[in-house]
């Protein structure tokens, strides 16, 4: 364990990344489950400086809070923004824990999650969050973005928090969360920084609304320039990632490494049975139920080196995977219409 | 053959109905041990610890009452084994069992067996599973973190007051069935309808049979004017 690092967890469909230093500890969403919880142990980590809801929905706040509620972890803060439309029950449970939290163990639920927020600094490691904007949090989620952009209809997943984590200066990933289309073009207006190493794409690779997919990912992977492309996503789970929106990638980056947390159903529709020797030995969701593909991911960010290797992946993929996306098997994939895909 | 390096020679045989015990024998008999059927009445609840002998190994029915064999049920005889670190386990016959007169138990019941599902390949493996939790403790998919707890149905059950409830940590979208009385006395008053709880609950768990809780306790309800919504 080569401190500072960043791990993306496979957690199955949502997301969950954890910024981990000597100064401090981050993490960006808080799905269902507990392998956040079983990483955190095993890494020795109890001081938690900050955990950042992107948006409210249940694959990315579910797992909040056994979190916040577990004595053996002390949790300074909880950036959040408020979600009016999220008159759901899973949010409400979210609130009873957050007011929980606040009055017994006097963790700080802060309501200001945008782009406005100063960064926050682990040593030579800078977090960022450039989405959204103060013009869409102000409006947000039901409300419109402005009329001379197109006046649409924003969701949870349009005010989705954009985080982008830098090391000395070096740009090393971009977490996406759920953006939109609206959220891309603000951030396209703003010109801010997106540059980096590693995406984790957002919405899991799944159907974005208010735009077409493949530009969507083309403009997205342009802006950041990515040689690492991370799906989280759950085997079985929404279909995700689309062949239009891996192709889109493909054809956007030189030679990206496309990595999904699990072997989606499209890539190999019957789970090979075999030992994934590839992947790290730490907490994820897929090696319990042997559904890995690329599985949980460490970045170093001194260096930006990303285990596991990728050489090892590629292979396992060649080997299991007969109708692969990635490594240019999108191109052949056959088209299928727009499903819901929602969450 | 003997399973797991000879942890588990002999097979103890718990259940109230003569022919399935004599169906439990065969299929033990089949996995490599040597079965012993426990004859009908089986002993006390206090006395239980008596049959706990060096490298055997225990299947308990749920049901042992119809047949007269014992006032108790098994769940809570697998749970006295597990307390003495005897491998013991648990069979039923009927899918509401689960919910109600195994929940509370739960947590000591390292292997629930389907009697359907029962076999040479699902007893070693259970019998494995069992050893393995008894000796390094429960894996984490049986290790419980504090979670919320939203009470979505109360009704009754053959007379028992019944709660159906959402731990959106571990399934948002599944509810499962619990006795009321799993909850302190003091809380159930407060049982309705959408009301909350902060419970120790296993979450990793894979399946709704597998989820237990413990530790219920007061959880507040959001305030209209805490800022989230």
């Amino acid at each position: 364990m080569a401190l500072p690092e960043l791990c993306v967890l496979d957690i199955g469909h949502g997301n969950c990344s954890i910024v981990h230093a000597d100064e401090g500890v981050v993490i960006v969403d808080v799905p269902l489950g507990r392998t956040l919880v079983d990483f955190l142990f095993s890494r020795g980590i109890t001081d938690i400086d900050l955990i950042i809801v992107s948006h409210a929905d249940a694959d990315h706040v579910a797992g909040l809070a056994p979190l916040l509620l577990d004595e053996r972890f002390v949790i300074r803060r909880v950036l959040v923004n408020a979600d009016a439309t999220k008159d759901t029950k899973v949010w409400d449970d979210f609130r009873s824990a957050a007011e929980l939290a606040e009055q017994r163990y006097k963790v700080d639920v802060s309501r200001d999650l945008g782009s406005n927020y100063a960064p926050i600094k682990l040593g030579a490691t800078r977090i960022e969050i450039l989405s959204p904007s103060t013009a869409l949090a102000l409006a947000g989620p039901g409300g419109k973005e402005l009329d001379q952009y197109g006046g649409r209809r924003m969701s949870s997943n349009s005010l989705s928090a954009v985080v982008r984590i830098v090391h000395a200066d070096s740009p090393r990933a971009l977490l996406a969360s759920d953006i939109d289309d609206i959220a891309l073009a603000d951030l396209e207006r703003r010109a801010a920084g997106l540059a980096a190493e590693l995406l984790v794409f957002p919405h899991h690779g799944g159907h974005v609304a208010n735009a077409d997919n493949a530009q969507f990912a083309e403009r997205l992977c342009k802006a950041v320039g990515a040689t690492t492309v991370v799906f989280s996503i759950g085997r079985g789970k929404h279909r995700t990632p689309r062949p239009e929106i891996i192709g889109a990638v493909e054809a956007a980056l030189p030679n990206p490494h496309i990595a999904c947390t699990q072997l989606s159903a499209r890539c190999a529709a019957v789970n090979p049975n075999i030992e994934r020797a590839h992947r790290l030995d730490a907490p994820a969701l897929g090696s319990e139920k042997n559904t890995t593909c690329f599985g949980t991911l460490i970045q170093e960010l001194a260096t930006g080196r990303i285990s596991p290797d990728r050489d090892g992946h590629a292979a396992f993929v060649q080997a299991n995977a007969p109708s692969h996306l990635c490594l240019g098997g999108a191109a052949s994939a056959p088209a299928d219409d727009v499903e819901n895909e929602e969450a | 053959m003997t399973l797991a390096n000879g942890e588990i020679e002999r097979v103890k045989i718990i259940d109230d109905q003569p022919d399935a015990a004599e169906w439990l024998k065969y299929e033990v008999e089949e996995a490599g041990f040597e079965p012993i059927i426990v004859g009908c009445p089986a002993p006390a609840l206090d006395q239980l610890p008596s049959l706990i002998e060096p490298k055997t190994g225990f299947i308990f029915d749920h049901l042992l009452a119809p047949g007269n064999c014992a006032t108790y049920v098994g769940a809570e005889a697998v749970a006295i084994m597990y307390a003495r670190k005897a491998p013991a386990l648990l069979i039923t016959t009927y899918a509401m069992d689960v919910d109600v007169g195994i929940r509370r138990w739960r947590a000591s019941i390292p292997v629930l067996l389907d009697r359907d599902a029962v076999d040479q390949d699902a007893l070693n493996a259970g019998f494995a599973k069992c050893l393995r939790e008894l000796r390094e403790g429960p894996p984490t998919s049986r290790q419980t973190l504090p979670a919320i707890v939203r009470v979505e149905r109360v009704s009754s059950e053959t007379g028992e007051a019944v709660l159906d409830v959402i731990v959106s940590s571990w399934n948002p979208r599944k509810a499962v069935r619990l006795p009321l009385t799993m909850l302190p006395t003091a809380l159930r008053p407060s049982v309705r309808l959408g009301s909350r709880f902060v419970a120790d609950v296993n979450i990793g768990a894979e399946t709704g049979d597998e989820l237990f809780f413990d530790n219920f306790r007061e959880a507040p309800e959001p305030k209209p004017n805490d800022g989230l919504a």
